[in-house]
């Protein structure tokens, strides 16, 4: 038995101390992919605590035979598009560019180009979101993604790949992008 | 290589994770496309970059004893329910006991039933016209009805066969009474547990409850009992039938002969 199972069998005996250390293991990733989702800090930390509830809640559900990770990120992409949803519906203003201005920004120009990204992808369709930072934030490949989602590979695919073009568009319309240093020549 | 071909080449290269090889492919795309071409790959890059660049805030100390407490008290509430202090609890077993009540009321009639009552033999309806006969008493010669009954007539011969087995089910029930003669009949006993006053005084009252109690009848409907009870000569006109088929004096079995149509 592997020692994640292991904390997972004492998570579900009830076991404090456990439960502290697994949530310890997965809140960053949980917390940064419910952020990149709702693109508010106190949101996404709402999420978070919401994903970790039902992810004890199903604990004795999980697949053993399968990576934990992926169902627990699953768990929070489905989740914050819950939330993305309901928010959709009442009416509150999605996130304007002016709107969000983080107070942890650093004014680097890499990581400014970071939070535009980050801004960006709010703009993306929700499943592209999703699909997207399953596969290029927490490197899961469009196999997993696609298990997890229970959607065709290729419908995945898409999503990644619509998302990607939706946030270079977008960059490229706000003026942030860098010029290339490609030495092409021009044939 | 156009511009929409070489977008698709950049995905292509950043799922296989060789985004690097992507600015030889740029010296492929044809010169029109070039400059778009250009700055789409230079978006790309800047998307890696932001992406790569990009450090979640750290969470706040509190949060996972935040989501511990909460996890116990879920866990807490849920105990709670399971222990079976609500009417959760009970409530399949309130709903055995309501289904057994219902069967049990929907099966008494059949059980007091008074077999020797009414064995019509309805049978007929099957291979003949419509005869309601009673086989304890001999049929009286037929007469002609004078006017045939609207509700029978001009019915196919398929209705006839499912109005017979309607008739045939409806009748066990219309014919069998709760209070049948055991239950009447007076005995000693009963004369020592009322001094026999009390009883005898209250039996013609029984009795006409009993007569005129005809479970399912009055509450089915069912005009075929009505014009049955009417018709056979032996049988007591219905009290409570409340139509005029049921009180009609020298109504014979003949009557009510029907003919379906072939």
């Amino acid at each position: 038995m592997t020692e994640l199972s292991l904390l997972v069998d004492e998570c579900l005996a009830g076991d404090d101390t456990a439960a502290r250390q697994f949530i310890d293991r997965f809140r960053a990733k949980v917390y940064g992919l419910c952020l990149r989702m709702v693109g508010e800090h106190h949101e996404a930390e709402d999420m978070a605590q919401e994903t970790f509830l039902r992810v004890f809640r199903n604990l004795d559900r999980w697949d053993r035979e399968r990576p934990l990770e992926p169902w627990i990120l699953t768990i929070a992409g489905n989740r914050c598009r819950t939330h993305i949803a309901q928010r959709s519906r009442r009416a509150v203003s999605p996130l304007a560019e002016e709107a969000v201005p983080d107070h942890r920004a650093d004014p680097h120009v890499v990581k400014q180009l970071a939070e535009e990204v980050h801004l960006a992808l709010q703009d993306a369709r929700v499943d592209y979101r999703q699909a997207f930072l399953l596969f290029h934030d927490h490197q899961l490949s469009y196999q997993q993604i696609a298990e997890e989602l229970r959607c065709p590979v290729g419908t995945v695919k898409t999503w990644v790949h619509r998302a990607r073009a939706e946030i270079v568009r977008r960059l490229v319309a706000r003026g942030v992008v860098q010029e290339s240093t490609y030495d092409v020549r021009r044939v | 290589m156009t511009f929409d071909e070489f977008e698709a080449q950049i995905q292509q290269l950043i799922d296989e994770d060789r985004f690097a090889e992507a600015r030889a492919l740029l010296a492929l795309v044809r010169s029109e496309d070039f400059d778009r071409s250009s700055q789409l790959l230079a978006g790309y890059e800047s998307m890696l970059i932001g992406l790569a660049a990009w450090q979640a805030p750290d969470m706040p100390g509190r949060f996972v004893e935040h989501v511990v407490d909460k996890v116990r008290s879920t866990t807490r509430h849920e105990d709670a329910v399971g222990t079976g202090r609500g009417w959760g609890t009970w409530l399949p077993y309130l709903s055995m006991a309501l289904a057994a009540s219902m069967a049990a009321v929907m099966v008494s009639p059949a059980i007091l039933y008074d077999r020797e009552v009414a064995p019509i033999a309805w049978r007929q309806l099957l291979s003949g016209p419509v005869t309601a006969v009673d086989e304890r008493v001999s049929a009286p010669e037929p007469t002609q009805v004078k006017e045939p009954m609207p509700t029978i007539a001009n019915v196919e011969p398929t209705v006839s066969v499912v109005l017979h087995e309607t008739m045939d089910s409806k009748d066990r029930f219309a014919h069998g009474s709760p209070l049948d003669e055991l239950a009447m009949s007076w005995s000693a006993s009963d004369s020592q547990l009322f001094g026999g006053t009390y009883y005898v005084e209250t039996a013609p009252l029984i009795e006409s409850v009993s007569r005129g109690l005809r479970p399912l009848t009055e509450t089915m409907g069912s005009a075929i009992n009505i014009i049955k009870d009417s018709t056979i000569p032996g049988s007591q006109p219905l009290p409570s039938a409340g139509t005029p088929q049921a009180s009609r004096p020298g109504d014979h079995p003949s009557q009510h002969q029907q003919s379906f149509p072939a």
